[in-house]
């Protein structure tokens, strides 16, 4: 009976999406794409006359549409024609903080179904006068903010995208550009795919690609990424969230930060992800940060395919323990496969837009790194057909961390500071770092240097378990037994 | 005898509170006569509202918005040469007890708008607007023209509207529900599609000065008002309301 019901219903449901499922333009509304009208409110009321009405796509036609806030609702798509441009208003007052997420954006969607943001057009947060025209607020004291790094905190600033608890959402084809904070957050969502999208956006501080936090069954795939932080970029800011069941293929990103990053937030956990096909260039941190520093896991993940061009660190696994508040934080069952790495000597996003800051130095070229904690290991991690290219050249005049034990262990654990690949400064490796880690499998790995370093390829510390098979070389020459492992067991090298 | 005394500086000192001025600019509101300038507007009531009350000033320009609330011990003055001009877009007026408003109280008390500046509903634009929506059957049938209001006032007490010039309404230029001690005094009222005071259950009202251009219906009164006082009003033909 309930079964009938049911069929009933997805049959009614489908005659009246069918039916009401109506095409709109932007015109038809008053809306105006002349770059200077305020469009707020009459997109608003196209967006609720068509939810009202069952659902629809309203179109915007080619222009210039400035808007503030606006809410995206149920069975409603925006579909931008090229050559339409959705633009940020410059006027911090336009926007509304949401106050079921705290956060300023300029398309919200909160608890909506059915949802798509699609087309070749482009939306423009227009966010570098918007921040500054923040800040001056806070300066005139019209606004209270604490300036933190002489900006307003994120949540203070608008995205490009928030959606929070949604169903069903559609990102496909469009272009998103330089908002004022984050550019696109996808909270606690269920069933999201994003394809072919193009992102770029170095116009401010804290300019993620796209932000995942807490989300299940998501596809990001044949996109692009251009921008100031972290581009594509998982989080868990629930302990009780877990962002799962996540394709990651066919993308290019382009970071002053990280260009694939689980965290920094890692509250609850990540797992059954699959990365594959992923090109990353000029990217001033790691092609690859998993980072559980809040509590959270990070299990079963499959990384299968990376092209990792001048960029300045090629993995950094890290477990932390920041905010845990008691909870255990926990790594396991990692592959990374398939990988051609090219690690420049100079800066690697030099003379882009908000490029990454210089610190944790002195230190030489950082290497790819997998450093637990004593009491939290990183579990199972292989690593298979991996070429690295360093440039090596590590003087220790410059800086130095040795061999011996006390060097070793002198390296500080920091289980609360903000995981980075360089925050422990000098490494006693160029290639691979290893610390406080179970069965650490290294299959047909390639480290080549073209400069001498003062240190070995790989150095292991507190690992208890592995197979590895690897070659070192500077330039042609193999490196023989380019190696050191400290205070660990089971470790077998061919 | 200390506590009068701390009593009285308290009063003093919130009478200089509630005296505070803010020039629009500071909240970014630009007189271009394109910017829209609504989210710096409400932003400014909210903030000044919050201090305690004062004056938002409006100096020479064009100020285009959409519908805004005005709060509590907030005043508005328009300085000679400024204009507020209403959005030509029907959604962009906010929707309050079926009405579409321009600028909206409701619930407050002490609220002034006054100067010598306009307020100006471009009713001919809006008209259009309304029109084409009507046709492409996009806003619902229940809307009438008549349903604007340049000013509405709703459970609202205490409100002066003075000095001004109010033009090109559509619907209502005035319209209060609810109120009381009503003060609209030396109007220059021009604004051919629309009725200029429209009263409904209102106490003390006084209306003073008024000198009516061009208007549908000088004063519509429904309900019950009371003490609706009338001193120099004057229609163009020179005739008293």
């Amino acid at each position: 009976m309930n079964l009938l019901r049911t069929l009933f219903l997805l049959f009614l449901s489908f005659v009246y999406g069918a039916v009401s499922a109506q095409d709109y333009k932007v015109s038809d509304f008053g809306i105006n794409g002349d770059g200077r009208v305020l469009n707020t409110r009459s997109i608003q009321a196209a967006i609720d006359f068509l939810t009202n009405k069952g659902g629809g796509t309203l179109v915007f036609t080619p222009g210039n549409y400035v808007t503030g806030s606006i809410y995206l609702k149920s069975n409603v798509t925006l579909h931008l024609e090229e050559g339409a441009h959705l633009l940020g208003s410059n006027n911090p007052f336009d926007y509304v903080k949401d106050s079921v997420v705290n956060w300023q954006s300029m398309i919200f969607a909160i608890r909506q179904e059915n949802i798509g943001i699609v087309g070749k057009g482009t939306i423009n947060g227009r966010g570098f006068q918007t921040a500054v025209n923040a800040v001056e607020n806070v300066h005139k004291g019209i606004v209270q903010d604490e300036l933190k790094l002489d900006r307003l905190r994120e949540w203070n600033r608008p995205e490009n995208i928030y959606f929070r608890e949604c169903k069903n959402v559609l990102i496909k084809d469009i272009t998103l550009r330089d908002p004022a904070s984050w550019n696109q957050t996808y909270d606690q969502c269920d069933g999201l795919h994003v394809e072919g999208i193009y992102v770029d956006s170095k116009s401010y501080w804290n300019n993620d690609g796209i932000d995942v936090v807490d989300c299940k069954n998501v596809v990001i795939k044949n996109s692009f990424f251009d921008v100031a932080d972290d581009a594509i970029c998982f989080k868990s800011h629930d302990p009780n969230g877990v962002c799962e069941n996540v394709l990651v293929e066919n993308c290019t990103a382009r970071s002053s930060a990280s260009a694939l990053k689980f965290g920094t937030v890692s509250r609850g956990g990540f797992r059954n992800f699959v990365v594959r096909n992923l090109v990353v260039y000029d990217t001033y941190r790691s092609a690859i940060t998993f980072a559980a520093v809040d509590g959270g896991f990070v299990e079963n993940i499959l990384v299968d395919g990376v092209r990792s061009i001048n960029t300045g660190n090629v993995i950094f696994l890290r477990i932390g323990d920041r905010w845990s508040k008691g909870r255990k934080p926990s790594m396991k069952n990692v592959t990374i496969k398939n990988v051609y790495a090219e690690v420049p000597l100079n800066k690697p996003d030099l003379g882009y837009n908000y490029e990454g800051p210089i610190e944790d130095m002195p230190r030489n070229i950082s290497p790819a790194s997998i450093i637990g904690l004593p009491e939290y290991k990183i579990e199972n991690v292989n690593l298979e057909n991996i070429e690295f290219v360093y440039p090596g050249g590590g003087n220790p005049l410059f800086a130095h961390r040795g061999l011996d034990a006390q060097s070793l262990e002198g390296i500080p654990e920091m289980p609360a500071a903000y995981p980075e690949f360089s925050q422990f400064k000098e490494l006693p490796a160029w290639g691979l770092y290893i610390r406080h880690a179970k069965d650490i499998n290294l299959k047909n790995i390639k480290f080549t240097i073209q400069k001498e370093d003062y240190r070995p390829a790989i150095v292991a510390d507190d690992l208890q378990g592995g197979n590895w098979q690897f070659k070192a070389f500077l330039n042609d020459q193999a490196l023989e037994k380019s190696y050191h492992i400290h205070n660990s067991t089971n470790v077998n090298v061919k | 005898m200390k506590i009068y005394i701390s009593a009285f500086v308290f009063i003093l000192w919130s009478i200089q509170v509630s005296a505070q001025d803010f020039n629009a600019s500071l909240f970014g509101c630009k007189s271009d006569g394109v910017t829209n300038n609504v989210g710096s507007i409400q932003y400014a009531i909210d903030y000044i509202a919050k201090k305690g009350g004062g004056t938002l000033h409006f100096y020479v320009g064009r100020y285009v918005t959409s519908g805004f609330s005005l709060k509590s011990n907030v005043h508005i003055e328009l300085h000679e040469g400024a204009v507020l001009v209403g959005s030509s877009n029907i959604y962009d007026y906010q929707q309050i007890d079926g009405r579409y408003t321009l600028i909206s109280g409701v619930g407050q008390q002490n609220i002034q708008i006054k100067g010598l500046g306009v307020i100006d509903g471009q009713s001919k634009a809006l008209a259009l607007h309304v029109r084409s929506l009507k046709e492409k059957g996009l806003l619902s049938s229940e809307f009438a023209m008549d349903k604007v209001s340049q000013l509405y006032f709703s459970k609202t007490s205490n409100i002066a509207i003075e000095g001004i010039m109010q033009i090109n309404s559509l619907g209502a230029l005035n319209s209060f529900v609810d109120c009381q001690s009503i003060k609209l005094r030396k109007l220059e009222i021009n604004s051919p599609q629309s009725n200029a005071v429209v009263l409904l259950n209102s106490s003390q009202v006084n209306l003073s000065d008024l000198f009516f251009k061009s208007t549908k219906q000088a004063l519509v009164q429904e309900g019950t008002n009371s003490n609706v006082l009338k001193t120099n009003c004057l229609l163009a033909n020179g005739k008293s309301i």
